[in-house]
């Protein structure tokens, strides 16, 4: 199961927060998700990184690749 | 008359760590499919001091291409990387933290998942975890990060752990009736066979020959076989694997001796040289002489990859032999940079104003021929030091291609 979103910076202390965008089983719609992801939320405030993830458990997923975000 | 020489021949694989060298070869009388290149290559990079800040940030040490192998072949390849941290607290007050030690590669804008073996389902060795084998030696063409396998046409992604290799895999049973439920398939000699519950031989009383049972097995030259057999009583027998029928043609291993038995299950393995080998079964000794035997087994035992892989939510592996891909590249798109390793380490100055400590890092990416970008990065969670703190100085990376199997 792949599971997109994106990583949040707090800049005053720096820590993270991620935001969980959608979960996919087709490869092509994760990757479609994942773009029109980083489309949408390259201008949103104090995103730092987008990821690519794969969901381990009902509980856990793993970050497996990640694009910084250069807006 | 001419001294004539005839060409030597060579059946089979010549393997050459080296060069052959000749004084003269003619023009026009070598030819194969084709000619490798280095075995192993080796390259590197080299950082100079990288200031790892700001607390919780990935910070880029270098970025360098690994680059396509010589003649395009396809080499395991691999990222050694040793980064020696300086780290300057300031003060000796305890400041201690993990550092993310992070290997990346960029996805290319084309890439081929290189195959790594047909694949079986074994078992379930806990929830979301599925153990898989493939027939041989596969280790090499897993790379550190994830495996792909295509699950209805779609290519899946999943990570994976307790990658091994095993020699004791066993194969279909080749001897037959070995439970000796009844007397079929074995041939007597000697004196008398009788059966069930267990087989029993009996020799006849003032021969010079011991009593014998045997069969004939079909079995592959160069292979490993078990052989197993039970001792249901006190008295011992003996047992040999022969060329023929005849005890005297026994197959040469540890000096070329029977086994006689010891009470419970006896297990002997060896390699034969054969395509039929005889399984005999004799009395200790000649003449009035008794044998107790059961549960006679022959098996090959083969070489196995061994791998689990995440089953969430369902096993990869669900029919049959399915191929298993390398998932070097995770399936994101291009540009996106893949975690191909990613390690941690504890840094403290220990109470010192300065601390250094060298940390290695080994990534190995599978086994492929073409160029691929990466880079190397390092964040800090050490609280409380300032921005010049930490630092990555002499950061040695080797870039290793040698050709696996």
């Amino acid at each position: 199961m792949i599971v997109v979103g994106y990583i949040t910076l707090n800049t005053e202390d720096n820590t993270e927060t991620q935001t969980v965008v959608g979960e996919y089983e087709v490869l092509l719609e994760g990757q479609n998700a994942f773009n029109e992801m980083i489309a949408e939320h390259s201008d949103t405030e104090n995103v730092s990184m987008f990821f690519w993830g794969s969901r381990t458990s009902p509980d856990e997923y793993e970050i497996v690749a990640y694009r910084d975000n250069e807006a | 008359m001419a001294f004539v020489k005839k060409e030597a021949h060579i059946t089979g694989d010549l393997i050459v760590d080296g060069s052959i060298e000749a004084d003269q070869i003619k023009a026009n009388t070598i030819t194969a499919n084709k000619f490798t290149g280095a075995v192993e290559e080796e390259y590197r990079c080299f950082a100079g001091t990288t200031y790892i800040n700001p607390y919780n940030t990935l910070v880029n040490v270098i970025e360098f291409d690994h680059p396509a192998t010589e003649w395009d072949i396809a080499k395991g390849r691999s990222i050694n990387s040793v980064v020696n941290f300086a780290f300057f607290a300031g003060t000796t007050s305890n400041r201690v933290g993990n550092v993310t030690l992070q290997q990346e590669i960029e996805v290319p804008n084309f890439w081929n998942p290189n195959s790594i073996a047909g694949a079986t389902h074994d078992s379930q060795p806990e929830t979301y975890w599925q153990t898989v084998i493939m027939d041989g030696n596969q280790l090499n063409k897993f790379p550190s990060n994830m495996v792909m396998s295509y699950v209805s046409g779609n290519p899946t992604y999943r990570t994976y752990r307790n990658l091994r290799l095993k020699y004791d895999y066993e194969g279909s049973e080749l001897v037959l009736n070995g439970d000796f439920s009844s007397t079929s398939n074995w041939t007597v000699a000697n004196g008398t066979f009788t059966t069930p519950y267990y087989g029993t031989l009996n020799g006849v009383s003032g021969s010079a020959e011991k009593a014998q049972i045997s069969q004939a097995v079909t079995v592959t030259a160069g292979k490993k076989y078990r052989l197993a057999y039970d001792q249901p009583t006190s008295t011992p027998y003996k047992i040999i694997v022969s060329t023929s029928t005849d005890p005297d043609d026994e197959i040469e291993y540890q000096g070329g001796l029977g086994w006689i038995t010891v009470g419970g299950t006896n297990v002997r393995e060896f390699i034969v040289d054969v395509s039929t080998v005889y399984i005999i079964i004799q009395t200790e000794d000649a003449g009035n002489d008794s044998a107790f035997f059961d549960n006679v087994s022959l098996k090959e035992l083969q070489l196995k990859t061994y791998v689990d892989i995440n089953a969430y939510p369902s096993n990869l592996i669900t029919t049959g032999a399915q191929v298993l891909y390398s998932g070097l590249t995770t399936g994101a798109t291009a540009g996106t940079w893949v975690i191909a390793k990613s390690q941690l380490q504890t840094i403290s100055n220990d109470g010192s104003y300065a601390k250094y400590e060298n940390v290695p890092m080994h990534t190995y990416m599978g086994r492929f021929h073409r160029d691929i970008k990466c880079r190397l990065r390092i964040k800090h969670a050490i609280s409380s030091i300032s921005s010049t703190a930490l630092r990555a100085n002499a950061v040695d990376i080797t870039l290793h291609s040698r050709i696996v199997g």
